[in-house]
């Protein structure tokens, strides 16, 4: 039976960054780093090793594997591109849905200018 | 990368190699620099602990953690034998002792999961290198203390106390391990 996607809730900041950053598409460990830079509008600005720290974790978790196939023929082949996996899909939904909710909680509590 | 564990080394060594040379071409060398040693210094100790709490090191960490504060705790009462020692000592010893059994189910079960003859081997290996150093400690203190026997005597004679009883727990620890057809598996 599948491990229920919940019981790796809540994730590390990191490793939802990653998830968040592969549900574009396969990417490689610089393409990814460069998409949670993005995504966070530079707050978020991983150092390689931390990259490849969080990326060991989700791959021995099953969220995340790697992927022989390449997106273009003349990418350097050196390069190891991961993906999500069904798993990973379903808790990066989980953990997404976990901080909506959250941050709608967050909303109606504070008051409406501070919001 | 020498600094990291060995084996994110092997499996993620050659990535963080392009990265950086993506990273640099990006920022310029400099920046690129910066932001790999900062990240450097807050992942090499993390990663390291995590090694070291692995379920098969962390039989080893939780022993060397407990001898350790225990002794410690000795020295403490030898250097100084007034309410000062004797509460540290007090403190270390507790914490130890609560250390011990708390993960008392943790070191029985790495115990159970370990190749015993290789266990059994290495540590009766440490008890026999730690009780060669010991007169090599006592002969090295004579020529380095001379007839001066000051603090640098208690605290030398401290340590090589600290040694003796790593060698006996080690001597002791050897020689109650199960080979490992022994061992439950």
């Amino acid at each position: 039976m599948p491990p229920d996607p919940r019981s790796f809730l809540p994730l590390p900041q990191a490793q939802f960054h990653v998830l968040v950053a592969l549900t574009a598409g396969d990417r490689h460990g610089y393409a990814i780093m460069g998409a949670v830079e993005d995504s966070s509008a530079g707050v978020v600005r991983m150092g390689p090793a931390t990259l490849y720290g969080t990326l060991k974790k989700l791959v021995e978790r099953d969220l995340v594997e790697e992927t022989d196939r390449r997106p273009s023929s003349d990418d350097d082949a050196r390069r190891r591109y991961y993906r999500l996996t069904g798993l990973g899909e379903a808790v990066c939904r989980a953990e997404a849905d976990r901080l909506t909710s959250l941050a709608r909680i967050a909303r109606s509590n504070l008051r409406p200018g501070l919001a | 990368m020498l600094l990291y564990p060995r084996d994110f080394r092997d499996r993620y060594g050659d990535d963080l190699v392009q990265t950086l040379t993506d990273l640099s071409r990006e920022l310029g060398p400099r920046r690129a620099w910066r932001r790999a040693t900062l990240d450097l210094v807050v992942t090499v100790p993390r990663y390291r602990m995590e090694t070291l709490m692995k379920e098969e090191h962390r039989s080893t960490f939780l022993t060397f953690a407990i001898t350790l504060m225990a002794c410690a705790g000795i020295v403490f009462l030898l250097v100084d034998g007034g309410p000062w020692g004797l509460f540290v000592s007090a403190v270390l010893w507790a914490v130890a002792a609560v250390v011990a059994i708390t993960q008392r189910s943790k070191l029985a079960r790495s115990m159970d999961s370990v190749d015993g003859t290789r266990l059994r081997r290495r540590r009766l290996i440490t008890a026999a290198a730690l009780a060669l150093l010991l007169p090599v400690m006592y002969v090295a203190s004579l020529y380095i203390l001379g007839d001066h026997w000051g603090t640098d005597a208690i605290v030398a004679f401290s340590l090589w106390f600290v040694v003796l009883i790593a060698a006996v727990c080690y001597f002791i620890a050897g020689i109650t391990t199960p080979k490992s057809s022994a061992i439950s598996q």
